[in-house]
């Protein structure tokens, strides 16, 4: 075993905390602050809103101004500033900022200041991409015909087939090969399942039928 | 080379362990969004998180010129999810990162978590860490022990000087021993800090890095150990339970370099070699 590979010879990242409290960058024998200011990339394009299910999805990472002299950073058209040692608050401040403007937007309540800025926003942000993921769930039916280890395959009320993938599939661990079901579901903008919740199930096809069942599963 | 008992038995320095796990880069953006589902998934354990800022500026140099219009700071964030213990302390931490994860335990109150401790912490989190970001294999190992020389841990070792207050480094540690520039014997005074590494292809191939760092303040240094296994593409893809066992490995070897860093006197003072 060797480490002549260059890759080996770059130094390891810092990974204790007690460390690095003792050890503040120094930026040099400035007296005062130096004034700068930069356009610096914020590296996150992806604002989570809750557990990660619902986000807000940025085209691009957003640019921060960053002032030394106010040691501040601040983002626009969001109108947000944060001091720097804050900077990791700006998936919050921004997600805060746009669900704000779309609560307003929603209710028709924005001010023509607020107008424009929400316009700016919307340039930056997948507004389809937030609207599917905020759009409720659909009561719908499902056949659940085959389960392998890497999907389970449904066929839908509507006759489409879809194989169920990540952790929509655990949702449907209940049910058993052939049997039909019904939940709310949550499909993403190519009409794959996204979300499965309240499943209950429906039974095997043939004692369906022979209850009188008049569910979509006996008139397909 | 005398070896020092379980440092359990003993009172070493030491103020931090630290384990690191390296794997495959994930996406930027499935980082952020299984981030904030592992964030649920431990809060009933991990509930204190901590975004850490860390900026980074560089300044390109044209023939020893600073060019400050070419100056492009950087941010990277650092995820830190605090467990929560009796009195409110952060003592154990997870950090997350597109490519790594860390384990740290912390002392806090003189209170010195085993590795033992660490390591069932580990054993308990590494699993639902792997399923949770999707990372299917480790790439590398590492584990650091951070130990500080100090008034507070080993005030055996201060002495008064016409300077201040000054660390006798030369009975502390093995390889400030030896030194003698000149035939008058001097002290050694600050800046103590200095790095040296030694790669090892035996039985557990990795490298052993020693690094000695001086406080910002007061007389104090910190003496880091730390065992990493090879990264790809010398390494092997390793599972949790591998990982693990690699882990302990590292264990073994940084307390055999403990023994062999601080000298004989130390060790006594620590209480991990009999008088």
């Amino acid at each position: 075993m060797n480490f002549a590979h260059p890759q080996d010879a770059q130094p390891t990242p810092e990974v204790t905390i007690t460390e690095q409290r003792d050890a503040p960058v120094q930026m040099g024998p400035f007296t005062g602050r130096p004034s700068f200011i930069f356009d610096v990339p914020f590296p996150q394009a992806v604002m989570p809103l809750g557990e990660g299910d619902k986000t807000i999805r940025l085209w691009s990472q957003p640019t921060m101004r960053y002032d030394s002299a106010r040691a501040t950073v601040e983002l626009q058209p969001w109108n947000i500033r944060l001091r720097m040692e804050e900077a990791g608050n700006i998936p919050r401040e921004i997600a805060r900022t746009f669900l704000t403007l779309w609560t307003k937007a929603e209710r028709q309540t924005l001010s023509d200041p607020e107008k424009s800025r929400w316009a700016e926003i919307l340039e930056q942000v997948d507004f389809q991409q937030f609207c599917v993921e905020h759009a409720p769930t659909r009561y719908v039916q499902g056949l659940l015909k085959t389960r392998t280890s890497a999907a389970t395959t449904v066929l839908w009320q509507d006759g489409t087939e879809e194989n169920v993938t990540g952790a929509p599939r655990t949702a449907l661990d209940l049910v058993n090969e052939g049997e039909a079901f019904s939940a709310h579901v949550r499909f993403d903008r190519r009409a794959r399942t996204a979300e499965i919740a309240n499943i209950a199930i429906l039974g095997d096809p043939v004692s369906l039928q022979a209850s009188g069942d008049d569910s979509w599963i006996q008139k397909r | 080379m005398p070896k020092a008992a379980a440092t359990k038995t003993g009172k070493p320095p030491l103020i931090e362990r630290a384990a690191l796990f390296h794997f495959h880069p994930i996406a930027p953006d499935d980082f952020t969004v299984r981030l904030e589902r592992w964030k649920a998934m431990v809060v009933e354990s991990y509930p204190d998180v901590e975004t850490v800022p860390e900026w980074t500026v560089n300044v390109p140099t044209t023939n020893g010129i600073p060019d400050f219009t070419a100056v492009q700071p950087q941010l990277s964030l650092r995820h830190r999810l605090w467990k929560k213990t009796d009195g409110n302390q952060k003592t154990w931490a997870i950090q997350c990162f597109p490519e790594r994860v860390t384990f740290n335990v912390v002392r806090k109150n003189n209170e010195l978590h085993s590795y033992a401790g660490l390591r069932s912490e580990i054993e308990a989190w590494l699993p639902a860490f792997s399923e949770a970001f999707q990372v299917r294999h480790f790439t590398s190992v590492n584990l650091e022990y951070l130990n500080r020389l100090d008034a507070a841990h080993t005030p055996q070792f201060m002495e008064d000087s016409p300077t201040g207050k000054i660390i006798r480094l030369a009975q502390a540690l093995k390889i400030f021993s030896n030194i003698r520039l000149n035939k008058a014997p001097g002290l050694i005074v600050p800046p103590y800090d200095c790095k040296v590494t030694e790669q090892y292809t035996g039985p557990v191939p990795g490298q052993m890095a020693l690094a000695i760092k001086g406080a910002q303040s007061g007389p104090a240094i910190t003496v880091s150990l730390r065992f990493s296994t090879p990264k790809p593409p010398h390494a092997k893809e390793l599972d949790c339970a591998t990982a693990l066992e690699r882990l302990d490995s590292c264990h073994a070897l940084l307390l055999e370099a403990f023994s062999n860093v601080f000298t004989e006197t130390a060790l006594k003072s620590f209480g991990l070699l009999q008088s």
